[in-house]
């Protein structure tokens, strides 16, 4: 230990003991001046404390790794240190959750071996639209060796995390472009999929828009107004379905669909959708909650459109 | 990336969605894919195998917009699964509502 947590030039984080999304809030207040301020002050060293961690999750870690880049990157930190969970077991999982290596810390070599991901998708950068695809479909393939979803339902889910992944590219304007990472867990037959971008958020990609100036006037409202149907920054009547397709897809699988950006944040889940206002993002962060016991039939979200079947030049 | 076969004298073109990969998303991608139908083709045929996902984003910049052409060829789309049928069938009627 040779950073002094009272020292001023030291930005002192204590993790709870779960690094879950439940309990970030008290990591996200702790960074919250920081990550809110526009022009840093003089650049800080970060000393995150996760001795008394005992339990971390997809969406934890990537806030945490996110919101450390972001900092990073804006010159707010130039360094630091990390105190280690006491499980080897769970400072193994962080290493092989590449936690480790987005923070840029690293770990002696015989600390740990290196095995194989099972079940999982460590934090991982797509840097651009062209690298998604790829990405998601290695995401999907990891959740899918604990995950064991039918072909439609694992499409469906691809299909969802393309778009909300291209969202970040087509809008955020995000520094640390797009972090993704995933974990299916086997007995709650869940899988957590978070996408985190630290870009201008939803409602000032909304606010282009003068259509929309009066039904964004907030961050929770911003979010509302981008899962309805045809909802678009491009000035295209007819595109904007990508995200509200995939809040369809989540509905009915009964899963849930976590959306937070800058202050507002919404809750969809099968008890319908609730504000989360206690958080500040600086940017936008998706969780996925999908359910791997409920199979899902996508052509019941298609199938709401009404296709010309009298045109004889459409052969499908 | 294409291929473009005559048949019974009939202008038809075939592109093999697959080249792209089994996962077909981005509006990009499906703006170049839009790209390769050829001016006066009377039928377009999409040929989804190894197709295993698509977005529908990607179904709207193909499908959809192609449909949305005034001058558009016969569009038939084969070897797709059901979702992805249905996910076209959306994306056209999303375009032509």
């Amino acid at each position: 230990m040779t950073l002094d947590p009272g020292a001023p030039d030291v930005l002192h984080i204590k993790a709870p003991n779960k690094v879950t999304f439940e309990k970030i809030g008290t990591v996200l207040a702790q960074l919250e001046s920081c990550l809110r301020a526009t022009s840093p002050a003089e650049a800080r060293q970060i000393l995150l404390d996760m001795s008394s961690v005992a339990f971390c999750s997809p969406t934890g870690i990537t806030i945490l790794a996110a919101a450390i880049e972001d900092l990073f990157l804006r010159g707010a930190l130039n360094g630091g240190e990390i105190w280690m969970p006491r499980s080897p077991l769970l400072q193994q999982y962080l290493q092989r959750m590449n936690f480790f290596s987005e923070l840029r810390v690293s770990m002696p070599p015989e600390s740990f071996e290196r095995r194989e991901p099972k079940g999982f998708y460590p934090v991982t950068h797509i840097q651009d639209e062209e690298g998604a695809p790829a990405a998601t479909r290695a995401l999907a393939d990891a959740v899918q060796e604990h995950a064991h979803l039918d072909e439609q339902s694992l499409g469906a889910l691809k299909s969802c995390l393309n778009e909300v992944v291209e969202n970040v590219f087509y809008h955020a304007q995000s520094p640390i472009e797009a972090l993704v990472c995933a974990q299916a867990y086997k007995k709650k037959k869940r899988t957590e999929l978070v996408i985190a971008d630290t870009g201008r958020g939803i409602r000032a990609a909304l606010s282009e828009v003068p259509e929309y100036q009066e039904r964004i006037a907030d961050d929770c409202e911003a979010i509302k107004l981008a899962l309805e149907k045809n909802v678009t920054t491009t000035g295209d009547v007819k595109r904007g379905i990508g995200l509200w397709v995939a809040s369809e897809v989540i509905r009915l699988n009964e899963g849930a669909l976590l959306i937070l950006s800058h202050d507002g944040g919404l809750l969809v889940d099968a008890d319908g959708a609730h504000d989360v206002d206690d958080h500040f993002w600086p940017g936008t962060l998706v969780v996925i909650e999908f359910r791997t016991d409920r199979p899902i039939n996508t052509t019941t979200v298609y199938d709401s459109g009404d296709f010309p079947d009298d045109d004889d030049s459409f052969g499908f | 990336m294409t291929t473009t076969a005559l048949a019974s004298n009939e202008n038809i073109q075939t592109i093999h969605l697959s080249e792209l990969g089994p996962d077909l998303s981005g509006r990009t991608r499906g703006e170049t894919i839009r790209g390769l139908v050829e001016p006066g083709v009377t039928e377009v045929v999409f040929d989804c195998t190894g197709v295993e996902s698509m977005s529908p984003s990607f179904a709207d910049e193909v499908f959809g917009k192609l449909a949305a052409q005034p001058q558009r060829p016969h569009i038939k789309i084969i070897n797709a699964s059901q979702d992805i049928l249905a996910l076209a069938r959306f994306a056209v009627s999303e375009r032509l509502s």
